[in-house]
């Protein structure tokens, strides 16, 4: 099958990246850009792993088609932290035990930050919504959703103190 | 670092009673920097230049002879490299290992050798044949070209068929194994395990009151995330070397070097950052044929199983069908207890045997009892380890069939439990003596416990019911060989080396211990597994082990450690060794206090001078298990229209010996509860007649989300157990044990409807409700009626074929850790 360009920003750097029309988002950054923090656990959108930001919202990467990045922004865990500073829900993750074997770590960030990007102050039940679609086999959520909460704060405390 | 104080029972003093620095503390994980910012390397996320891609194609169906495979067309694809089948397989092993071609051998029941089906395929997905190519999509192609003709042959599913006489054999030359012997004729009862003490018949009829139940469990898997991954690659001097998603690098290396007939010194095994394992990642999956690819290919080869293939092919946790029968006095003291577990084990031996039994009637004193365990075999993958090996069956059994001893007597199930609860000298089903436990200190957290002792909340859901149920819960202990060495670098730091995989926190339990060694910060420690050249010796990671065992190891290699810079400082003070005393990162001597040098001082003159540099080392085989007990109380809530159960809050106590890590102990109870939530309400397999897995995905298979799990509360009970260090216990895999159980027993208390089969949600608690308005007592029922069964006449046999094992020191570790007590001195 014909290969194809697709043109894609990720984590801030524009990317002109040759690929077969089938492949996924999810191929691009892991094999195109060896991007391997974003995950594979399912292929079929039914546990996060591959969770990142398109254009700001969360989405399944294995779900998404390579052409259809095309002129979108991609957000990954790599692209979290910035000058070597940890996002705040990354320092709240290590700091609470929000994290065990890791592997659906990333996904669950990201869509962690989607949240509290859209609310800033979200209860319990919005956190465990906002996450249903990242499994977890180790942590039983419990220290997950303590960490967005704690996270929720700290973001919350360093807006105080930028506004000022 | 950061400490918090969360709620936790220190019921007794911990044996070490010196005031500790580091351990207790609540530190941040050490590797947690590279798991957020997606450094860390799993299985999959490693590449070589030239690398091919290795698909495997699935049998379609359960039961059938390959009569042809042609793979020529496969082979001619452009863009493969290489393409092979089980009938491939002994002349690739004799090319590698400059040996003459066996074929014989691989025709064997055994999963290990048998990596592609051979001759037949014995369950759905097996894997038939395996190619490489330059991408995933002519790999994938090319499989579709390989043309396979297959003669269907009759299907078994269900243990109790396959243990009736002519149902069809899962495996020609399978022989029932007991104690006194093998049987003579085939069968698909692999092994029959029979514990007894006393006269049971006695005892039970002179009961006043018994219970009789048969209970059923699903096929359920472990779930971890990240599906088994692995490279090899093989190079012009010989030697493969070997990227894998594994809970053990030098089991693979041994298994390898079994497999292929060749030294250990010609492989190379790097385990890398690990996804979660829960058992499934301690037996091989696809490092030997990953190997055999790569070798046929001339290319490194990389493979990643589908989450289909997760499911259909790896090795789930056997269902179970289990009678129990228990017999008690008035008071409610257990006088006798008869058993049989039918463990479903799949299309190859192994599996099943005396774990969930011990787990499931080791927390009780039994005066007269006989346990019978049958592992069957079925044309589905064969099992394996699921955290607490068969110990969630066999306490949803025992723990049902208290409750339901309880509410005949009239009793709390917590004091009914804590009536006839083992005690330090009291046996185990296998006539293990218990040392040191801490089982009645986790009833008595229970009991103690605000939510036990307050009434029980309505439910908020309109027409909703609420209730609560309490189960326990055992696991033997891990144990096996572990090693470590301790890099003292010229700063003063160290450096942990081991070659044990960390699959859940290990690594920053074990930094704590060398910190307060060491008598160091622990920012000071840090620590690195390398790969099995470079790595001292570790047996896998399983069975609760690691803390207790490698911790041993890394105790002993940072006194080692200690005790050599103490020399190293006497050479510079220029005194004898015994005249040196060490503090918190300062060494003086005993009559010039004033004069001191730090350890970096110390350790950077001895770089360079004297007896040089230190590394400390430790090693430990085969420490006394240390038992570990969990007692939980969960708190469900039942819709008696739909039969759908939310489990609402759970308290869970567990004797964890010494929590050198609360927060690592608590995600360790908190993950094995929401695993046993799983196992109860949503988790397990649907097969249909034809024995396919109808739900091989995680959409079907429903694991728990953060909806459905409930507030975990953690009661860390420490009773010190009397060997390894600070009286540290295994945490991670009794927590899953209870949970089946109580959730069933905190169904019944809300809707009086006792359900006996996994997964309950939904139409079994509709049944079991119905049942108890239309009268029907399940406690009364006569359940020991196995039927024929066809085991063959036992005795040894010369014509008993023994059963070949690939020599693993994985399979044979986790075959030793499926039994919870496998002493029998």
């Amino acid at each position: 099958m014909a290969k194809m360009i697709v043109n894609v920003e990720v984590n801030g750097e524009r990317q002109e990246l040759l690929t077969e029309p089938y492949r996924t988002l999810l191929d691009l950054l892991r094999d195109n850009l060896s991007l391997t923090g974003t995950k594979e656990g399912c292929g079929t959108g039914d546990c996060g792993a591959c969770t990142v930001l398109l254009d700001g919202r969360p989405v399944n990467s294995c779900l998404v088609l390579a052409p259809e990045a095309e002129g979108r922004h991609v957000t990954t865990v790599e692209g979290l932290a910035e000058d070597n500073r940890l996002h705040p829900i990354q320092t709240a993750f290590i700091e609470e035990g929000g994290l065990q074997c890791g592997i659906c770590t990333p996904g669950m960030l990201m869509s962690a930050v989607a949240l509290l990007r859209s609310n800033a102050e979200p209860s319990e039940q919005a956190i465990r919504y906002a996450i249903s679609g990242n499994l977890c086999r180790c942590t039983g959520y419990d220290k997950i959703v303590r960490a967005i909460e704690v996270a929720s704060k700290t973001m919350q405390a360093d807006a105080a103190i930028a506004s000022h | 670092m950061t400490t918090t104080e969360l709620p936790r029972t220190v019921t007794e003093a911990p044996a070490d009673t010196a005031t500790h620095v580091v351990i207790g503390q609540r530190v941040a994980k050490i590797e947690g920097v590279d798991k957020v910012t997606g450094k860390a390397l799993y299985g999959a996320d490693t590449s070589r230049p030239g690398m091919l891609w290795g698909k495997m194609l699935p049998s379609p169906h359960a039961h059938a002879m390959i009569t042809s495979i042609d793979v020529s067309a496969a082979r001619a694809l452009p863009g493969v490299f290489a393409v092979i089948t089980g009938a491939d397989l002994p002349t690739i092993v004799a090319r590698i290992s400059d040996t003459d071609a066996a074929p014989e051998e691989f025709d064997t029941p055994s999963r290990g050798k048998q990596i592609l089906a051979w001759k037949k395929v014995v369950f759905f997905g097996q894997p038939v044949a395996a190619v490489a190519a330059v991408t995933p999509a002519i790999a994938e192609e090319a499989l579709t070209l390989i043309k396979v003709e297959y003669r269907p042959l009759p299907v078994v599913i269900d243990p109790e068929a396959a243990m009736r006489p002519g149902a069809p054999l899962v495996q020609n030359a399978v022989y029932t194994e007991t104690f006194s012997g093998k049987a003579t004729t085939p069968s698909n009862i692999a092994k029959l395990t029979e514990l007894s003490r006393g006269n049971v018949d006695e005892a039970i009829s002179n009961s006043d009151v018994t219970v009789s139940g048969t209970f059923r469990t699903a096929m359920v898997h472990q779930g971890y995330i990240e599906p088994q991954a692995c490279l090899a690659e093989y190079s012009a001097d010989g030697r493969f070397t070997i990227w894998t998603s594994t809970q053990g690098q030098f089991g693979v290396r041994g298994g390898l070097s079994g497999f292929l007939k060749i030294p250990p010194r010609r492989i190379r095994v790097t385990a890398s950052e690990i996804g979660g394992g829960f058992g499934a990642k301690g037996a091989m999956t696809l490092e030997p044929i990953c190997t055999l690819l790569a070798y046929s290919a001339g290319r490194p080869v990389k493979m990643q199983l589908t989450r289909s293939e997760v499911l259909r092919a790896t090795r789930p946790a056997p269902d179970a069908v289990m009678h129990v029968t228990l017999g008690a006095r008035k008071d409610g003291t257990l006088l006798g207890a008869r058993a049989a577990f039918i463990w479903d084990v799949g299309a190859y031996p192994g599996g099943g045997s005396v774990g969930g039994i011990n787990c499931g009637f080791g927390p009780y004193i039994v005066p007269a009892y006989s346990y019978d365990g049958y592992d069957v075999l079925t044309n589905r993958p064969s099992t394996g380890a699921y955290r607490a090996p068969n110990g969630p069956q066999g306490a949803f059994a025992v723990e049902s069939a208290l409750d339901m001893l309880a509410s005949k007597l009239g009793m709390s199930p917590v004091a009914l439990r804590l009536k006839n609860a083992v005690r330090e000298g009291d046996r185990n089903p296998s006539d293990v003596p218990y040392p040191r436990i801490g089982f009645r200190e986790t009833l008595e957290a229970i009991e103690n416990h605000p939510v036990w002792a307050s009434p029980k909340a309505a439910s908020s859901r309109p027409g909703w019911l609420r209730g609560r149920g309490v189960a326990c819960g055992l696991w033997g202990g891990g144990v096996g060989t572990s090693m470590a060495h301790v890099n003292i670098g010229e700063d003063g730091s160290a450096v942990i080396v081991t070659g044990a995989v960390d699959l859940a926190g290990t690594r920053t339990t074990m930094a704590q211990i060398a910190a307060e060694e060491l008598q160091i910060p622990f920012e000071r420690v840090n620590i690195v597994q390398p790969d099995t050249d470079t790595a001292p010796f570790n047996n896998p990671t399983g069975g609760s082990r690691i803390t207790y065992s490698l911790g041993t190891a890394v105790y002993r290699a940072s006194i080692d450690a200690r005790t050599k810079l103490k020399q190293r400082a006497s050479q510079q003070f220029r005194c004898p060794a015994d005249e040196v005393d060490y503090r918190d990162g300062e060494f003086w001597v005993r009559s010039d206090p004033s004069v001191r040098l730090t350890i970096g001082q110390v350790a950077r003159s001895a770089a360079g001078s004297g007896d040089g540099p230190v590394v400390g080392t430790g090693e430990v085989t085969h420490l006394l298990r240390a038992p570990a007990f969990a007692t939980q109380l969960v708190e469900v809530e039942v819709d008696p229209e739909t039969g759908a159960v939310q489990v609402v809050n759970v308290v869970a106590a567990q004797d964890v010996g010494r929590a050198i890590n609360p927060t690592a102990c608590e995600g360790q109870i908190q993950g094995g509860v929401v695993q046993g939530i799983g196992w109860a309400l949503t988790e397990g397999y649907v097969y249909d007649e034809q024995g396919r897995l109808r739900n091989p995905g995680l959409l079907d298979y429903r694991m728990p989300t953060a909806l459905d799990a409930p507030n975990i509360e953690c009661v860390l009970v420490e009773v010190p157990a009397i060997d390894g260090p600070y009286g540290v216990r295994g945490v991670g895999e009794v927590p899953i044990v209870p949970t089946p159980a109580a959730v069933a027993n905190a169904v019944f208390d809300a809707c009086a409807g006792r359900v006996t089969s996994l997964p309950l949600s939904g139409e079994p608690v509709i049944l079991a409700i119905n049942d108890t308005k239309s009268g029907v007592d399940r406690s009364q029922m006569v359940t020991f009626n196995l039927g024929p069964i066809s085991t063959g006449s036992t005795g040894a046999s010369e014509t008993a074929v023994d059963e070949p094992k690939l020599a693993t020191e994985v399979e044979d570790y986790c075959a030793e850790d499926d039994v919870a007590e496998p002493e029998l001195e």
